[in-house]
């Protein structure tokens, strides 16, 4: 059974102007059909729409502003901020000390939706103030409330709606949440891929962790913060699309000159406690500076493939060799 | 006693239902002041609800021809519901301690096995207690169920009232 998310369904733009496609909801209730999803289809089928048939695009926005929002509520009570602060706050202590970024540091979430983790980390000020914080996401009316809820509370932070990967300006380091599972086969390696970039230091994407536990938990969770159906269908859904850390460390290989590693791989964390856990892709010249930033605990829980690790060695100890 | 403690959990579970009812409204980052707003907004509606249940406990008490034995009958209803919901209440509070005074991690765990299947379960519960009060007392039923009910709206009518849409 193909895994379908409606919010993925229901908007559609051109790819090469961006521009807003109209979508049939006949078409969107016909996939989900087909791929077996009869909840999923009930619920696109009372998606309102024109005579014509295609989906209105202002209630599908507002719909899916309401769902993010409270999607977001997850992302607080999962202390996300507080995760990604734990690792980023040393990866980019690391980055400045070896000065490895061209200008200032800048930090890209992609697909960043209502923009909560580039929120949170403008709020907390976590990252000190020289980090440039953007967001980007193809959504428009999702990008314009991100920007309107930083705009209301003054946060230094900004927003563009665009391909994170075509900014104008590098990103130091590219972060997600909740993304990577959108990606499957190839376009997973291309997500990866695009991020070899000169510019670029690190990756850190946060996706749901593959555990038996997991579509159980979503459902649990979904269902008791989550009032929307589209939102709760949703949830569930991502869970059980969650890629498992070895195919997520395949595909971050892709990025060329970054070594890929997982942070908290299943097997040593607690599913209860690790809901959340990032892929993350690093130079190789930062891999011993951050683990020794991370220290003795955190540091054991981030895992590489041991061949690109002992590669890294070589060139670590070759390089010290020369010198 | 009994009846005393019941209604201070009332109140407390009324200030959490308006917090839950306001949460997933608003996408903002600093929001104590709001969800505090909430909280007492859930405090204002749950009011009434147990006002009206007393009401119902007061005149069942003075009507009966036996106040004695009436008042007994209702506090021993009003312990069995407290039986219910203090085991309930203790785990709430369990969790929410360690969500907002431990690491990250133990607040991860207090809400994947503490809060969220536990406000999954909270309908179940003050059902429960409403059943366990009227088990075998007639003139507790009515109570009870006027309770339960007064309970249970509050969040659904904060929600409605104040949250209807996202802020």
């Amino acid at each position: 059974m193909q895994l379908l998310e409606i919010s993925d369904l229901v908007v559609d733009h051109d790819p090469g102007t961006r521009e807003r496609l109209p979508v049939r909801r006949g078409d969107v209730v016909a996939r989900l059909t087909a791929a077996g999803d009869r909840s999923g289809a009930r619920i696109a089928a009372g998606l309102a729409c024109d005579d014509a048939g295609h989906l209105d695009p202002l209630a599908v926005d507002r719909r899916l502003v309401a769902v993010h929002t409270e999607l977001q509520r997850l992302s607080e009570e999962l202390r996300l901020g507080d995760r990604i602060a734990e690792l980023l706050g040393p990866l980019l202590a690391v980055i400045r000390a070896a000065g490895s970024a061209d200008g200032p540091l800048r930090v890209v979430d992609v697909g960043c939706g209502l923009g909560y983790l580039v929120r949170w980390l403008a709020a907390s000020g976590v990252l000190g103030p020289d980090v440039d914080l953007v967001g980007v996401d193809f959504n428009a009316a999702l990008v314009r409330e991100a920007e309107r809820l930083a705009r209301a509370e003054g946060l230094p932070c900004r927003f563009v709606r665009g391909d994170a990967f075509a900014l104008d300006e590098p990103a130091t380091v590219y972060v997600s949440t909740g993304v990577l599972h959108h990606f499957r086969g190839s376009d997973l390696d291309a997500f990866f891929a695009a991020q070899a970039t000169r510019g670029t230091a690190a990756f850190c994407h946060f996706d749901i962790a593959a555990t038996g536990l997991a579509p159980i938990g979503a459902w649990v969770f979904h269902r008791a913060r989550m009032r929307d159906p589209l939102g709760r269908h949703d949830g569930v859904m991502s869970a059980r699309r969650a890629h498992d850390d070895d195919t997520l460390l395949t595909a971050a290989a892709h990025a060329d000159g970054l070594v890929p590693l997982m942070y908290e791989p299943r097997g040593r964390s607690n599913p209860f406690c690790t809901t959340l856990r990032p892929v993350i892709g690093v130079r190789p010249e930062l891999l011993s500076p951050l683990r020794a930033a991370l220290g003795p605990g955190p540091s054991g829980r981030l895992v590489g493939r041991a061949d690109a690790e002992a590669a890294v060695r070589r060139e670590a100890s070759a390089g010290g060799g020369a010198g | 006693m009994n009846a005393f403690l019941l209604a201070a959990l009332a109140l407390v579970d009324a200030a959490f239902a308006g917090f839950r009812a306001y949460t997933g409204r608003d996408g903002r980052i600093r929001k104590t002041r709001r969800a505090l707003l909430a909280a007492r907004r859930g405090l204002a509606v749950g009011v009434p609800g147990l006002l009206l249940s007393t009401a119902v406990a007061v005149s069942l008490l003075f009507g009966a021809a036996d106040r004695v034995a009436r008042y007994a009958e209702l506090d021993a209803a009003a312990h069995r519901m407290l039986l219910c919901y203090a085991p309930y209440a203790a785990v709430v509070v369990l969790s929410l301690a360690c969500y907002l005074w431990g690491p990250f991690r133990a607040g991860t765990l207090a809400v994947v096995v503490g809060l969220g299947p536990l406000t999954l379960l909270r309908p179940l519960v003050v059902l429960a207690g409403a059943l366990a009060a009227a088990w075998g007392s007639l003139p507790a039923a009515p109570v009870s169920a006027v309770a339960a009910v007064g309970v249970l709206l509050v969040e659904p009518a904060v929600h409605r009232r104040w949250y209807a849409e996202p802020v």
